[in-house]
């Protein structure tokens, strides 16, 4: 099965993943970093969250895909 | 005459002893006790989920997990076990296995059979008492991982975990050099505290950078004790462990 890796960024904090998960397919991939990036917008850090999760399919390889998501909460106008 | 204790077995005296000191009449029957030691490779299922097994198994060296798997190919792991636990004491009192127990790491196991368990532990009534607190202190540490999974973020999940880990290998004098084996993946990890692995990765990052661990090639270094359990909200109340002085030198 091949190994992909997830760099995750988080309000600007960028975290290379340079270890890698083994997943089935690119599709179990992209799953995996669209689950992440909603585990990631729960955790503790201040609002607002802009969260980036960037897959590639090598330790140096081009991106696959890329994942994002955006919390915020707004006053009313 | 001073007993000579089963080498095989010191795990479980040393165990037994993180709890109270045992008479040389203890030493004696768990020097006595009919076990069946295999070597089991890592990953390998040691009791499955709706087995009804006739033995219960002590871990002497290497690790264990207790979990169950889920539709799909996932799973939850609800426990790690270390040298000295029988983590599937339970099927001396409930017969069908209601989850699976595997090993984490290549382990050297001790069989017992139920029946021989059962008269080891008539005739230690203590070592029956130290073996029921266990169970009781099973169910704290599910409950605090109840709070982990269900309340706390995943750093604090993951630093919770590596302070729990640490505490225990300490007890049974596992732990060297402010560090412990600790051969768990990224991958078991997530599948422990409920996180995809992804996840774990970033959070185990936040706790290197903070200089609180290092992690790598299955060793856990603490490089700040304080930090770590702030980090983890970690209280160790729960693992009810002896005090240190209370130990016989």
């Amino acid at each position: 099965m091949p190994r992909f890796y997830f760099d995750s960024t988080v309000n600007g904090e960028a975290v290379p993943d340079s270890e890698g998960v083994v997943l089935p397919s690119v599709a179990a991939a992209r799953q995996e970093a669209m689950m992440a990036a909603a585990e990631m917008a729960k955790d503790d850090d201040p609002c607002p969250k802009e969260i980036m999760i960037v897959v590639r399919d090598g330790p140096v390889s081009e991106p696959i895909a890329t994942v994002r998501l955006s919390l915020a909460c707004d006053d009313p106008e | 005459m001073v007993p000579s204790s089963n080498p095989d077995l010191h795990p479980l005296i040393r165990k037994l002893e993180s709890i109270f000191d045992l008479t040389a009449e203890e030493r004696h029957g768990i020097a006595k006790l009919q076990v069946t030691i295999r070597d089991l490779k890592a990953d390998q299922d040691i009791v499955r989920d709706g087995d009804r097994p006739s033995q219960c198994c002590l871990i002497l060296e290497g690790f264990a997990f207790r979990y169950k798997a889920l539709e799909g190919g996932k799973r939850q792991i609800f426990s790690f076990h270390i040298p000295g636990d029988v983590p599937d004491l339970q099927s001396l009192h409930l017969t069908v296995m209601d989850h699976a127990l595997a090993t984490l790491t290549a382990s050297k196991v001790a069989f017992i059979q139920h029946e021989t368990m059962r008269s080891f532990l008539h005739a230690h009534p203590r070592i029956g008492d130290a073996f029921w607190r266990d169970t009781l202190i099973d169910a704290a540490v599910f409950r605090e991982w109840m709070v982990g999974i269900g309340r706390r973020d995943a750093r604090t999940r993951i630093a919770h975990l590596f302070c729990e880990m640490f505490v225990r290998m300490q007890a049974v004098g596992l732990a060297h050099d402010g560090g412990c084996d600790l051969p768990i993946t990224q991958a078991e990890l997530a599948d422990a505290l409920g996180l995809s692995t992804v996840h774990v990765n970033r959070s185990l990052q936040s706790l290197r950078s903070a200089e609180l661990i290092e992690l790598t090639r299955g060793r856990l270094t603490v490089k700040d004790w304080d930090g770590l359990q702030e980090a983890g909200e970690f209280d160790s109340t729960y693992l009810h462990l002896r005090p240190p002085a209370a130990r016989a030198a």
